[in-house]
């Protein structure tokens, strides 16, 4: 049997005023395997461990007790302890008899018998504990980053500038994501073009970072610090090396076709870039549009282009990067109005959507900054602002609340109220959420000095009427139904996931909630990790917030990855699952139950009867294993175990403990 | 809804089928081995590796094949040459069992399946006069008691694997699982239970047939045998028995076929079914699942719902 | 600081929580009898608000013996019934609530299980009131105290749990 030490702590009188130490101390001494035992003042102390590490040397001690406070304080500092002994440090129990003891049970006599049965288990648990090493693993440090809006980018920016490669990847031509199609930017009405624009062009000429824009994940596998990607580059049709950007080719292109970048507002050509300001400045080619494409003559911008760039027989091309980590910032789309008919969102050309807005009142938009309404490009008279379209409704949308809507549609209003001085502005709203520095002032002069009205209510119905849309609600403040009548109607849609946002998640194996919006793995002490070690979150991919909120959650992500690049190998934590593949039945049941996609299958070959047979096994992923232990219920031929917490261990502790209480088990 | 089990009556003609098909396979090189049955000593169909056409003549079907073949299926787990078996309905959920716990690779497999509408029980069966049994074996039972249990209620006539039909799929009424057994116990009064829990452990001699016959029971080591730790006392006593049988239980539930064959090998006569029945009504009480015996990609302890049933105790 | 060589360990002191009822450890008087109660409390959650409650100086009775588990998902059904077939008079399983646990999904696996758990022990014919299972964050000492307070009066007043004859 193995030697045991027990240190029995006093912790001042904290310990021993209830306990009494010496009682207990006598009790131990008569346990098997107990060879030392010892009463500390305070052992957590310098002289308290030089004692431990003494006794260790002196005594020949195998394992080690402390019975003193919570593991939850003191077990890293005894183990440390031991490791300086040069024990392997998971050769120590604790027993809490401070939290779960004396602090609790002023009985003496029972605080006593208590504080023993708990050393008792203790000694009865080390003596099952195994030697355990930390593992490590190495760390490519490049990252990926997913999606380039300005989660994105901000994710990029840090973590190139942090001294490491980055690779971001765009699946629209251009970066910039939502926020290049904004106009001014809450709640400070800078133009939000003016604060991206540079930020885009920072992280296309950043030595650090590949731009991949037009293309697509297609593959990801293995795990933290390891990852193997696998990128589709859309084809073009446009060779980026020699394109300069000079878009001849764009004004010539017969073929024009809504924008989507103007959300509907404006056309576009079949060979474009979104936005004059695009990064990269490059076009590509509408496949599904272009008339050569489909008809098989035109060939216009080919003909146009001095540089000899047009390429219609380009091919998409797989490109296969190794990373350590991933941020994903893939953003949100827009819920569609058109749900609610009684909006008549759709139906009404003078009906538009808040991203529509944007566009209408972009000095750079389709109508050049000037607020024309769609159906007949008069300037409107009269706006109301529609919050909460989607949000908030459980019925008809979804049940949360898209915390930038209040600001921006506030922001839309007094844009307005700017711009056309006689005009009359309505905001119905259920709520109005300013929760951000200057949020609420923004909204007070809103209304003070600009003078807009805001009406408690959701519409029941929005019609036409002549060429005017009447909004009818019931203003819940009054109580009593209101009736506007305007000129044009702005929709706040809900910010739901990307439409393909499972997909995504599933590609990368992290997951996400109801929505579609993916899981942190904590919801607030790990906001920007997955549960997927080495991936990491930014942006309204993790659920609806603003650029200011965005850009934090990136930088946070920037720099958690920074801090993994810190080292070029990771320590895996050694109190892990660990596979007996001899018993393993290979039925991969703990695979789902999993929360880290920790477990694998994997071929073992044996010699039985001299035969050289395979067969698949269980295998836990060191460098994704967070010691959870889900997966050793989940086995039923004990394969699975959990080190530092073996079924063994569980077992003796109970048994232990019960054992002698009643006279038949004895 | 119960069912109402009848015996096929074209039996002989299938048992013909069979033979042809695994003389088939056989002499064609395409199975290496056939597993059936043969007929054993007393009459009875007992488990059959027949590994050439000619051996293929001894398979037996006849309404008494009611032992499950797919747990054989683990004795050839090494060598890669393919394995001809017969199932019925209930023979095949045995079989899914096996391969949904990736116990047995299904490209290793041919599998012949029967629609079957009923088989009896043998030990039944055995218990009934010479000129008795001779009528039932010929014209089919008049008490529906001579059935299997399982025959009552089973909604899964034919075959859920199978590469080749011996005949037509019969028509499928599905009906939702009763635990009438376990309704009753539920019924007595606690202690009254646990007193007859405890008379049932006590007569259990541990001779372990109701694991060995299960297909759920398939793991490479049982934990009931191992030494460290020692999931279960090697003394014979009503509490190691409870263990036992609560291990067991517990580790088959959301994967029990609910074929009741631990049952009807138990040496003593146990009623074994009553300990793994509660756990399939519970199943559907508490997560939703309305056929918990049908082995499914997703077993019910291996998923969740964030809205299942509150677990926390007040007080 | 007292410090002593071992003794030869050849006799294992008797436990002694629980022992009273049915016979007294040789040279200790008659006490009142104790329960004797199993606690698998996450690290995460529970056993950080057992130590919580500890730091708050919150009494409640010295029945329940925790054992800790790095999170409810790793208590394996065969620990409880382990527990009352060693003698245990009740088990009390706690860990972070629903949707917060440190590994975010185990204790909706565990809350299967112990549902499952449940209704059987009951079947059994294990008093339900002598397994409890509690979500019990590392800030609720208070709940922490409550729970075991109530739940030592409940199983003090059932008397010592049934046993269902040897083990060896
Ligand atoms: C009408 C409106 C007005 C707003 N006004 C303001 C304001 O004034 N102030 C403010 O603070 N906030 C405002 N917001 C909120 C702001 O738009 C968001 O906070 C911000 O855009 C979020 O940035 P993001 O990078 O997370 O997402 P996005 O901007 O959506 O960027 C995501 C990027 O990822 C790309 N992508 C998606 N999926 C993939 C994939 N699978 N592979 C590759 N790439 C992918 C997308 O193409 C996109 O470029 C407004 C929002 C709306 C709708
Ligand atoms: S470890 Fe256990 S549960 Fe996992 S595959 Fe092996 S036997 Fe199955
Ligand atoms: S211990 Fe938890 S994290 Fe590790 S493999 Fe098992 S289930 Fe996954
Ligand atoms: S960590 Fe507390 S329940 Fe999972």
């Amino acid at each position: 049997m193995k030697r045991v030490g027990v240190f029995l702590c006093w912790c001042g009188s904290n310990i021993a005023a209830t306990v009494d130490v010496g009682k207990v101390a006598e009790r131990v001494r008569l346990l098997p395997g107990v060879v030392h035992v010892e009463e500390n003042k305070y052992t957590c102390s310098e002289p308290g461990q030089a004692s431990i590490i003494k006794a260790i040397k002196e005594h020949g001690l195998e394992r080690v007790v402390v019975a003193a406070c919570s593991p939850r304080l003191h077990e890293p500092t005894f183990r440390r302890t031991l490791e300086t002994a040069g024990l392997n440090p998971y050769f120590l129990e604790m027993a809490n008899v401070r939290e779960h003891c004396s602090w609790v049970h002023p009985d003496r006599e029972k605080a006593t018998d208590k504080a023993f049965d708990l050393v008792r288990m203790a000694v009865a648990r080390v003596l099952k504990n195994e030697p355990l090493a930390r593992g490590s693993i190495t760390i490519e440090k490049r990252a990926l980053v997913l999606g380039g809006g300005i989660a994105g980018i901000q994710a990029a920016l840090d973590i190139a500038d942090a001294g490491h490669e980055v690779i971001l990847v765009e699946r629209e031509p251009t970066i910039g994501g939502r926020m290049a199609q904004l106009d001014k930017t809450f709640p400070t009405l800078d133009c939000s073009s003016c604060i991206l624009t540079p930020k885009m062009v920072d992280a296309a000429k950043h030595p650090k970072i590949t731009l991949y824009t037009y293309s697509e994940l297609e593959k990801v596998e293995g795990y933290i610090g390891n990852f193997h990607v696998t990128v589709r580059k859309r084809a073009r049709s446009v060779d980026e090396t020699l394109c300069t950007g000079c878009g001849l080719c764009q004004t010539k292109c017969p073929t024009k076709v809504p924008s989507e970048f103007d959300v509907g507002t404006g056309l576009r050509k079949a060979i474009y870039t979104p936005f004059p300001q695009a990064v990269p400045n490059k076009p590509v080619i509408d496949r599904e549009n272009c008339t050569y494409y489909k008809t098989g003559k035109c060939r216009v911008c080919e003909r146009v282009c001095e540089a000899k760039a047009i390429r219609f027989d380009q091919e998409d091309v797989l490109v296969e990067e190794r990373v350590g980590a991933i941020v994903v910032a893939t953003g949100f789309d827009l819920f569609d109005c058109s749900v609610y008919g009684e909006y008549g969102y759709g139906l009404y050309p003078d009906v538009i959507d808040a991203l529509q807005f944007e566009r209408l009142i972009n000095a750079s938009g389709p109508t050049e900054g000037k607020i024309k309404r769609p159906s007949d490009h008069e300037i409107p008279r009269s706006v109301a602002f529609v919050l909460c379209v989607g949000s908030r409704d459980e019925q008809k949308g979804v049940s949360y609340c898209s915390r930038a809507c209040c600001m921006y549609s506030v922001k839309h209003a007094t844009q307005y109220m700017d711009k056309v001085k006689d005009g009359r502005a309505y905001v119905f709203y259920m709520d109005i959420r300013t929760p951000g520095k200057a949020y609420e002032e923004f909204y007070k002069r809103s209304s003070v000095e600009y003078g807009v009205q805001f009406i408690r209510g959701r519409p029941s119905k929005i019609y036409q009427k002549g060429d005017k849309l009447i909004v009818k609600a019931e203003d819940t403040l009054l109580g009593r139904p209101v009736e506007a009548e305007v000129e044009m109607v702005v929709l706040a849609p809900a910010m739901v996931p990307k439409r393909d946002a499972a997909r995504t998640a599933q590609t990368l194996g992290v997951s996400y909630d109801g929505f579609g919006f993916l899981n942190e793995a904590h919801p607030k002490l790990r906001p920007v990790e997955t549960n997927t070690a080495g991936i990491y979150l930014a942006g309204v991919c993790q659920g609806p917030k603003d650029i200011p909120d965005t850009v934090a959650q990136a930088s946070a992500a920037g720099a958690k990855v920074a801090a993994l690049f810190s080292r070029d190998e990771m320590a895996t934590e050694p109190m892990i699952a660990r596979v007996d593949e001899a018993l393993c039945s290979g039925c991969l049941w703990c695979k789902p139950v999993c929360p880290y996609k920790a477990i694998e299958a994997r071929t073992v070959t044996e010699k039985v009867h001299g035969r050289t047979v395979s067969r698949e096994v269980a295998s836990v992923n060191a460098g994704l294993c967070q010691g959870c232990g889900a997966c050793t219920v989940a086995c039923r031929d004990g394969a699975m175990n959990l080190q530092g917490f073996t079924n063994e261990q569980v077992i003796t502790a109970v048994d232990e403990l019960l054992a002698g209480l009643r006279p038949a088990c004895s | 809804m119960p069912n109402n089990p009848t015996l096929d009556k074209n039996m002989t003609e299938t048992e013909t089928a069979l033979r042809r098909e695994a003389a088939r396979l056989l002499s064609q090189g395409e199975v290496a081995v056939f597993l059936g049955h043969e007929e054993g000593w007393d009459g009875v169909p007992v488990p059959f590796a027949a590994s050439t056409a000619a051996e293929a003549g001894r398979l037996v079907w006849n309404p008494l094949s009611a032992p499950h073949l797919a747990k054989y299926l683990l004795d050839r787990l090494e060598g890669d040459e393919k394995v001809g078996i017969v199932v019925n309905g209930c023979g095949s959920l045995a079989l899914d069992r096996i391969l949904k716990d990736r116990r047995f690779p299904r490209e290793r497999l041919h599998v012949v399946g029967i629609p079957c509408s009923g088989m009896l029980d043998p030990a039944r069966v055995a218990a009934l006069s010479d000129e008795e049994r001779e009528r039932v074996l010929k014209d089919g039972p008049v008490d529906p008691g001579l059935f299997l249990d399982r025959c009552s209620w089973c909604d899964v006539p034919n075959p859920v694997v199978s590469d080749t039909l011996l005949s037509e799929p019969l028509p499928v009424v599905r009906h939702r699982p009763e635990y009438p057994r376990v309704a009753e116990l539920e019924a007595m009064d606690r202690e009254e239970r646990a007193e007859y829990l405890r008379g049932l452990y006590e007569r259990c001699i541990r001779c372990f047939a109701c694991r060995n016959v299960c297909p759920a029971c398939n793991c490479r080591e049982c934990c009931l045998d191992q030494w460290e730790p020692l999931w279960l006392g090697r003394a014979t006593s009503p509490a190691e028995q409870q263990m036992f049988h609560f291990i067991r239980a517990f580790d088959v539930a959301g994967r029990c076929i609910r074929c009741g064959e631990c049952e009807r090998v138990c040496s003593v006569g146990l009623p074994l079914m009553e300990l793994n029945d509660k756990f399939l009504k519970d199943i559907t009480e508490l997560f939703g699942v309305e056929r918990p015996h049908i082995p499914a990609d997703v077993e019910p302890l291996g998923c969740f719902e964030p809205g299942d049933p509150d677990l926390e105790d007040h007080g | 600081m007292a410090e002593s060589a071992a003794t030869p360990a050849e006799s294992r002191p008797p436990g002694t929580a629980g022992t009273a009822v049915e016979k007294p450890p040789a040279g200790e008087e008659t006490r009142e009898w104790e329960p004797v109660i199993v606690g698998f409390l996450c690290n995460w959650c529970s056993y950080a608000g057992a130590d919580s409650a500890g730091t708050a100086r919150m009494v409640h009775p010295t029945n329940v013996r925790i054992v800790r588990v790095p999170c409810s998902g790793r208590v394996n059904p065969r620990f409880v019934l382990r527990a009352f077939q060693r003698g245990a008079d009740g088990v009390l399983i706690s860990g972070c609530h629903p949707g917060d646990c440190h590994y975010s999904t185990g204790n909706f696996y565990a809350r299967r299980r112990l549902l499952l758990l449940k209704g059987y022990l009951e079947y059994l014919g294990i008093d339900p009131r002598r397994f409890r299972t509690h979500w019990v964050s590392a800030s609720e000492g208070q709940k922490w105290a409550e729970v075991v307070r109530s739940m030592c009066e409940e199983v003090k007043a059932l008397g010592p749990a049934p046993s269902l004859g040897n083990l060896v």
